[in-house]
């Protein structure tokens, strides 16, 4: 199956929800929880967003449906859970990896001070 | 006990579903309810507050998604139709405008775009008509009870059968069609 990759760089949605999937699957809600913690709260998907994109991942073979689930005895068995493809990994590492490389930039040119000394 | 203004809330957000293409409701609609509902209820300490909060979380999102989603189920024909309603708005506007009194050049705007899609689309000449010349029949009856301004479908109709018939002599439509 031809996969569709997305383009670098991702949008903020997209990488937070990527990022938040990478250690575990999880449910929408899940997602959101997970998105607002990483961000301190500056980012809240709301369900309109969050649905949209997983099924552009989807589409695009970057997430899944899983079918484990974290806590089987203490969840809703309506919810869906998604998980990260190897193909998902890897756009969320590539994309990691072009936001360090601007991170280093922004070091060398002073905009950044490293915290030693 | 639920209280109301969640049972309010779940009832408004469902009706905001029907708002996306239903390929989309149907795979996301009951997650989205479930999503929803949890964030009421994580809303639900801050009273008041945390219904306004998530509400205008929630508007702003849906706003923008329903846009998205249904952008991207729309045809080339959809497109169409909703560029031949905001025109029409458009004259309908201009033409209500206390200061316009050209009637001429309202009349040969609504022809000229009627012709114009008639002639790109030929078998829709009447939606086209319809979605053009409606507006100013629309605005007078409401506002002016002016029954007579339902002749602006008149030029409507007859750009977008014109545009419809120049098209289909100088380019017959393929027979599959």
């Amino acid at each position: 199956m031809r996969v569709h990759k997305p383009p670098l760089p991702l949008t903020p949605a997209v990488f937070h929800i990527l990022l938040a999937l990478v250690d575990t699957e999880r449910h929408g809600y899940g997602i959101m929880q997970e998105v607002a913690v990483l961000t301190d709260g500056a980012l809240r998907l709301g369900p309109g967003t969050l649905y949209g994109t997983l099924k552009r991942l989807v589409a695009a073979g970057i997430v899944e449906e899983s079918e484990e689930r974290p806590e089987p005895g203490n969840d809703d068995v309506r919810r869906r859970y998604y998980r990260l493809t190897d193909s998902g990994h890897n756009v969320a590492e590539a994309e990691a990896r072009r936001l360090e490389n601007l991170v280093h930039i922004a070091h060398d040119k002073r905009l950044l001070r490293s915290n030693e000394g | 006990m639920i209280p109301r203004g969640r049972e309010a809330s779940m009832l408004v957000f469902r009706a905001l579903l029907w708002m996306y293409p239903q390929p989309f409701r149907d795979s996301y609609g009951k997650e989205m309810t479930q999503t929803f509902r949890d964030l009421l209820q994580a809303e639900e300490h801050a009273g008041a507050v945390g219904y306004i909060r998530l509400w205008t979380r929630t508007i702003v999102d849906v706003a923008g998604s329903v846009i998205r989603e249904r952008g991207e189920v729309m045809n080339g024909r959809s497109l169409l139709l909703l560029g031949a309603t905001a025109m029409g708005l458009a004259i309908c506007w201009v033409d209500s405008r206390p200061g316009w009194d050209d009637t001429g050049i309202s009349v040969g705007c609504i022809l000229l775009v009627s012709a114009l899609l008639g002639a790109v689309s030929p078998k829709r000449a009447w939606q086209w008509g319809l979605s053009i010349g409606i507006w100013i029949p629309l605005y007078n009856l409401i506002w002016t009870h002016n029954y007579g301004a339902f002749l602006a479908l008149v030029p409507a109709f007859v750009g977008a059968y014109i545009g419809a018939g120049v098209r289909t002599v100088v380019q017959p439509p393929p027979s599959r069609v």
